[in-house]
């Protein structure tokens, strides 16, 4: 059996990422010392808005003995350090980490969240940690609940909103099938919502009954979504003793891809939104607020405090001090560090090293922190809880700033930065269009636009995921209707999706014909397809819709993506309008939305079709996100599989059998989006319903023209 | 375009419509029965609505004003409305609660009501919240019972009310504005629930002109209905394109629902509306299409009822017959035409159970005018005495019994209730027995382990969720989502079986132990939809036969038709195979196609768990040796012999690859 119990090398990236190698060997290094190494670490160019906040004033100094007090009591918990070791499960990880984490936070008086799943016998020793009530119930029973310091339910989490728990059959082996009495080799599949909890005041009945249970402080987790603030102010308001904030980035063990990298808002624009409302209602006094999702140093933590976080949580931060290289394969479950790999008796992760390790981090965390507060001139951390006028924005839009309710500088934010494609988005495409199902992910997003250079407005673009007020569905088991009708109800597409063949040799055209009929929607091209007619969208009136160039009656007409068009043509004689982003000099999403909204004020937008198309598509989120900006359908260029298939090695069976599972796969992540947002019909709730969306620090001037709120705001 | 706020919120909803020859409902019975159920909404909003039909020529107005009535009436009379009186009733935070008496042409006052609420509600300063002939809003910020004493609602009589208590996520500035009841001109609306479509359904309404929200949900409701009715659509056809039901179970008109995009409701919502059509009162009642939200139905022989929950009906009429709506229906009733629609076969409501009984000849605890926790605390007490069983009478919506006993470790003990028990209880249930001679609410016997519950009448939503060992009996019917995640683990298995029948989503989940739907009276399938849908353990068995298309989740027809047509192109089939394939159930379909054919139907259609099968068979020996004692102590509890039953045919529901644990 391989033991692990040293650090390995970490392999570089071929694409940007969050935990970068210097975040790691940073946290390596108080791992190994237990020292303080690095405070006020500043990195105002990166696009993380909270990179972008600074201290005003500071020292600079590091001493091995700081001054300053940093333990807190919440709840009547007392910790030395406003530390929680987030909710990671047994199964997710392998039992000795679990431990290690359990016996950590024991030694350094913090907390640990013990997930879903159950108690691990030897958790069960001890006492520091929470336990979880999430949509499974796995593992739990009375002596669960009451084991702990507390309880926390699980409504969501940031890496997956809207979506349930998903623990691979491969790594439910005997004791995680005994702990959580499912069958062995399953998928443990926890429920998207609890499905006691539809509503705010069923949460508060669920508080209610799990207090009168256990007697145990109550807290709840929620992913940072659209209407986070009020999110919190309900669960405050219905007597939760907490709320755990689980930003955009936070890790997890396996997440649909799209979800990950497209739900949800930073942790910082939530808690200073979630502090803000909760002290305008009168309810901060009392509640505590555990912020977590992308905290990697004292640095972040501190910041986080200031805008109104009571403790910060780590998860992945707390992995990479046991020696997690962030090869981002947990959802397969051979992991090269023994932290999150199928129990099979090959690797181990070493118990003393992984709690000497961990113990060393939070020592010099928590040493980092009293420097950082020295520095700041404050004796204790509860001096420094809310303090937002310590803090400075810098180069941040307007908005942004006022959510974050701190000074700083303005900036107008350049909004088409960086590349399309990278090789993260084509490995999603390669397997997308292999397996023909949603494409499954581990660890953090690096998506845009906080770590990975955004290339197109839908970057800067959230889409909500549901958390306590409304279930979010899921697509696995519930009726979520991705279908459309097109052209006054006469044409059915099985998705919002076409498949642009113009380009294409006769082989592709005809493979892609073949799985547009066998997945129920459309391709696009000039003259119809022979044989495939009824699937054919094209400009010779041989096809079921037509387009053409100029307005006619019973046709769509195809106009370039330009605004100084959109007047013209809104008494068009048309049954539609194609914009195609590829042969226009303005963004699609500005061009679409202008016209959605125009067509709206003239009380006609019912009568038409809005048809989008363009090359620079990605996947099921742009796509998604387009909808939302009032899009119909989105025609997709065909070629987009030759990035990751070679036309000329592969046989025409596999060319028709990717295509397939490409438009299966698509089908299948749009009803995941749905899902989350909590929407069945994607048709009549989605297209152009923008409350779904939220920008993450996208200049206000293009925010305006698409009618997007703010990530953060009321 | 103007965008607006968003406050989703929670809340208890009650309405009631007088029978034709009936008396006037006294608003103090209205307050009564939504003071029940208090502990769904809080101190931050309540209101009423109140309609006396009759026909007359002026119209009544509600207004919150920051002003005095001398402005109100200037105001109003500078857009052309002949005031004939102002009357303040009420002042709330600083906001003048005018009632209106005006003259004026219909159209002017429909659009006045729009303008007018635009200018007010851009500078914050007012909103017209209540507008027609016969309709009364009355709202505020506190308890229905604060409301009440503000507007004197105990003393006002009406043919039909509504009434909500309000359980906001916030409640900006401490004003009245976000309270409920919600009108538009001669129609009101609560509702309980966060509709996902509130952004869509917005754009909608502002593409018709209607541009100035408070923003909720029930807001945009009226504001829908309105639009709807005023486009021509009938009542029932308003009512079916609100409700949004699945174009795959019962699709509307696809012209229709093009032209209606964003005018339907997505999520969870259980709806109340109030309408006066000018020449007849109507009571509607909406559920969504998987009935995510609370509420009931109820009938005297003077009054329909709509409740959150079943105790604010009894509070008025212990003996009303209930029911539920099944999923994605609606019950309608009028003053003058009485019921038009029970959203249910009336087949199926003859099956819900009769009242309950609420008074045993001996009892320990009288749960009158106790709340939850005393009872607990007092049933606890006398467990602590050394009874092994305690009685209790006048159970009435208390919510969590038994919740504390799991702690306290204390087994063995049964627990008799008389009436209706309220949400969760049992939940936990580690070895003790309840008997409740009536009916339960949602979120009964969540993460039970051991021990057994009885219920003598009927179970509403999600009964038995993670339920892991035991026997839950139920003699009546249970609702949606019933005995879903249940699990077993070796030699600990629960049984859960239903005497009546059950609606959507039965065994959702399922991994393990048995449920068992007798459908006991039933005419039809006593199951809903989406029977064992992501199953992965356990078994189902429904007596009779039941459609394969209620099975597991399952796609378009016309979905399955392309494909089966791609694959004749194809060669994969041949065209006399599509021939005999077309018409089948996807369940059946499956079965039926092998390699490639079938690969590429379930990639299109399943994910990974597949989805369940089934066989219509009588049950095998084994079956028959482990249910038939169970059957037999079904049979004692309920006190009717169900043993008969367990020889007849079943269609019998197990995952796609039967897995033991």
């Amino acid at each position: 059996m391989l033991i692990s119990n040293k650090f390995i090398v970490v392999p570089s990236k071929e694409y940007e990422s969050f935990w970068t190698i210097d975040k790691i060997e940073h946290i390596r290094k108080l791992a190994l010392t237990g020292k303080p190494q690095m405070i006020f670490n500043e990195n105002v160019e990166s696009l993380r808005i909270l990179d972008r906040i600074t201290f005003k004033q500071h020292g600079q100094e590091i001493s091995l003995e700081p001054n300053a007090k940093t333990d807190v009591t919440v709840n009547g918990i007392h910790m030395s350090t406003p530390l929680y070791l987030g909710d990671m499960s047994f199964g997710a990880l392998s039992g000795n980490p679990n431990i290690a984490i359990v016996r950590a936070a024991e030694i350094t008086e913090t907390l640990a969240g013990t997930g879903e799943g159950g108690l691990h016998p030897e958790i069960a020793k001890y006492k520091r940690f929470f336990t979880q009530w999430a949509s499974a119930r796995f593992g739990v029973d009375i002596k669960t609940l009451t084991a702990g310091m507390g309880i926390v339910i699980k409504i969501g989490q940031g890496a997956k909103p809207g979506i349930g728990g998903h623990l691979p059959g491969s790594k439910v082996v005997d004791i995680i099938s005994e702990l959580r009495r499912i069958p062995k080799g399953i998928d443990a599949l926890s429920p998207a919502p609890h499905h006691d909890i539809y509503s705010i005041e069923d949460l508060g009945q669920r508080i209610e009954a799990l207090k009168e249970a256990t007697g145990k402080p109550v807290f709840v987790k929620v992913a940072a979504t659209n209407y986070i603030p009020y999110i919190v102010s309900g669960i405050a308001r219905m007597k939760a003793d907490g709320v755990i904030i689980d930003g955009h980035g936070a890790g997890t063990g396996a997440t649909p891809f799209v979800v990950r990298d497209n739900l949800g808002m930073p942790i910082e624009l939530a808690v200073a939104s979630a502090d803000y409302i909760l002290r305008k209602e009168g309810l901060r006094e009392k509640f505590t607020i555990i912020a977590a999702g992308r905290v990697s140093s004292a640095n972040d933590a501190a910041k986080l405090i200031a805008l109104g976080a009571d403790v910060v949580s780590v998860g992945t931060a707390a992995l990479i001090a046991m020696g997690c290289i962030q090869c981002d394969k947990c959802h397969i479950g051979y992991c090269p560090t023994s932290l999150t790999n199928k129990i099979d008796g090959s690797r181990i992760l070493d118990l003393e090293f992984g709690t000497k390790s961990l113990v060393n981090f939070i020592r010099g965390f928590t040493l980092e922190l009293a420097n950082i507060l020295d520095n700041l001139g404050l004796d204790s951390i509860d001096k420094l809880r809310g303090r937002r006028d310590l803090l400075f924005g810098n180069n941040l839009d307007e908005e942004t700033l006022r959510i974050l309710g701190i000074d700083g500088t303005t900036y107008e934010q350049e909004y088409k930065l960086g590349e399309l494609w990278d090789r993260e988005r084509l490995s999603y495409l390669h397997e997308l269009v292999n397996k023909g199902d949603a494409v499954i992910v581990s660890m953090g997003s690096n998506a845009p636009p906080d770590v990975k250079k955004p290339a197109r407005i839908t970057d800067w673009l959230r889409i909500d995921g549901a958390q306590v007020t409304r279930p979010s569905i899921d697509p696995y088991r519930e009726d979520i209707d991705t279908s459309f009708y097109l052209n006054k109800g006469k044409i059915y597409l099985s998705m919002p999706v076409i498949i642009d063949v113009t380009n294409l040799d006769t082989e592709y055209k005809l493979a892609w014909s073949w799985a547009s009929l066998a997945t129920s929607t459309l391709i696009f091209d000039i003259g119809a397809i022979s044989n495939y007619e009824d699937v054919s969208f094209s400009k010779d009136g041989k096809g079921i819709l037509t387009w053409a160039t100029l307005p006619y009656q019973d046709k769509y007409i195809l106009i370039p993506s330009d605004s100084y068009r959109i007047d013209d043509l809104l008494n068009a004689k048309t049954s539609g309008f194609i914009i195609d982003e590829d042969i226009g000099n303005d963004d699609l999403e500005v061009v679409l939305s202008d016209l959605d909204t125009k067509l709206k004020e003239a009380g006609v937008r019912n009568n038409y079709d809005i048809i989008v198309k363009t090359r620079n598509i990605r996947d099921s989120a742009d796509v998604f996100k387009l909808l939302l900006l009032g899009a119909d359908s989105v025609i997709i260029p065909g070629d987009i599989i030759f990035k990751v298939v070679n036309p000329r090695v592969s046989k025409k069976e596999e060319i028709k059998e990717k295509t397939f599972n490409f438009l299966v796969g698509i089908k299948k992540e749009l009803a995941l989006l749905a899902g989350a947002a909590g929407a069945y019909s994607i048709q009549s709730t989605i297209v152009g319903n923008r409350e779904l969306l939220r920008a993450v620090n996208l200049p206000s001037k293009i925010r305006n023209v698409l009618r997007v709120k703010p990530a953060g705001s009321l | 375009m103007i965008e607006g706020e968003y406050y989703p919120s929670g809340c208890g909803i009650f309405g009631i419509l007088r029978k034709r020859n009936a008396s006037k409902i006294k608003g103090k019975d209205v307050v009564r029965a939504i003071e029940r159920v208090r502990f769904r909404g809080s101190d931050r909003g309540a209101g009423f609505a109140v309609f006396n039909f009759k026909s007359q020529n002026y119209y009544l107005l509600k207004i919150f004003y920051r002003g005095s009535e001398d402005e109100v009436r200037e105001l109003l009379e500078k857009e052309g409305i002949n005031v004939i009186d102002v009357i303040k009733e009420a002042e709330i935070n600083d906001i003048c609660s005018c009632s209106v008496i005006a003259l004026a042409d219909l159209n002017l006052i429909k659009m006045k009501m729009r303008t007018l609420n635009f200018r007010l509600w851009k500078d914050k300063i007012g909103r017209i919240y209540s507008a027609g002939s016969s309709l009364q809003v009355y709202k505020g910020v506190g308890y229905p019972l604060d409301i009440a004493r503000i507007y004197n609602i105990d003393e006002i009589e009406g043919d039909m009310w509504l009434a909500h208590t309000r359980q906001p996520t916030n409640s900006p500035g401490y004003y009245p504005y976000w309270s409920h009841p919600f009108s538009s001109f001669n129609v009101a609306v609560v509702h309980n629930g966060d509709i996902s479509s509130f952004g869509a359904n917005m754009e909608f309404l502002k593409s018709k002109g209607i541009e100035s929200f408070v923003g909720t949900d029930s807001e945009v409701i009226a504001f829908l209905f309105e639009e709807l009715v005023n486009e021509g659509f009938s009542l029932e056809e308003t009512i079916e394109i609100l409700i949004n039901p699945s174009r795959r179970i019962r699709p509307l008109d696809p012209f229709v629902e093009h032209m209606l995009r964003n005018a339907r409701l997505d999520g969870p919502f259980s709806v109340i509306i109030g309408y006066d059509s000018g020449d007849d009162l109507y009571l509607i009642g909406i559920a969504d299409r998987n009935k995510f939200r609370p509420m009931i139905m109820g009938e005297d022989e003077n009054y329909y009822y709509i409740a959150s929950e079943e105790n604010e009906i009894r509070e008025l009429s212990p003996n009303a017959r209930v029911w539920t709506l099944k999923p994605g229906e609606y019950f309608l009733a009028s003053l003058n035409k009485g019921v038009i629609r029970y959203g249910r076969p009336l087949e199926e409501i003859d099956m819900f159970s009769p009242p309950p009984i609420f008074r045993p000849k001996e009892y320990d605890i009288d749960a009158h005018n106790i709340d939850y926790r005393e009872l607990n605390y007092y049933i606890l007490k006398e467990i602590e005495k050394g009874k092994r069983l305690v009685r209790v009478a006048n159970v009435l919506g208390h919510r969590y019994i038994g919740i504390n006993l799991p702690s306290k470790n204390i087994r063995g003990v049964r627990i008799e209730l008389y009436g209706v028990a309220g949400n969760c209880l049992a939940n936990l249930n580690d070895g003790n027995e309840f008997y409740v001679y009536g009916n339960v609410g949602d979120d009964c016997c969540d993460t039970m382990h051991e021990g057994k519950v009885v219920i003598l009448g009927d179970a509403r939503d999600v009964l038995a969720q993670t339920f892991q060992s035991g026997k839950i009996f139920v003699k009546g019917n249970a609702g949606n989502r019933v005995g879903i995640q249940m699990r077993q683990y070796k030699d600990r298995k629960p049984y859960l079986i239903i005497g009546g029948r059950v609606d959507n989503y039965l065994g959702e989940y399922m991994a393990g132990g048995i449920i068992v739907v007798f459908g006991r009276g039933s005419k039809s399938e006593p199951v809903g939809y989406f029977i064992g849908t992501g199953m992965i353990g356990g078994k189902i068995l429904i007596r009779g036969k039941v459609s394969p298309n209620k099975i597991g989740l399952q796609p378009p027809k016309i979905e399955i038709l392309n494909l089966l047509r791609a694959l004749v192109i194809d060669n994969i089939i041949s065209p006399e195979e599509y021939e005999q394939l077309k018409d089948k159930e996807y369940i059946e379909l499956v079965k039926s196609l092998e390699g490639r054919g079938r690969e590429y139907l379930r990639k299109l259609i399943e994910d990974k768990l597949g989805i369940p099968t089934y066989e219509y068979r009588e049950l095998n020996e084994e079956e028959f040796k482990e249910l038939e004692p169970v059957i037999k102590e079904f049979s004692a509890d309920v006190g009717e012999d169900f043993n008969e039953f367990l020889k007849e045919k079943f269609t019998v529901v197990f995952p796609p690859k039967f897995l033991k644990i």
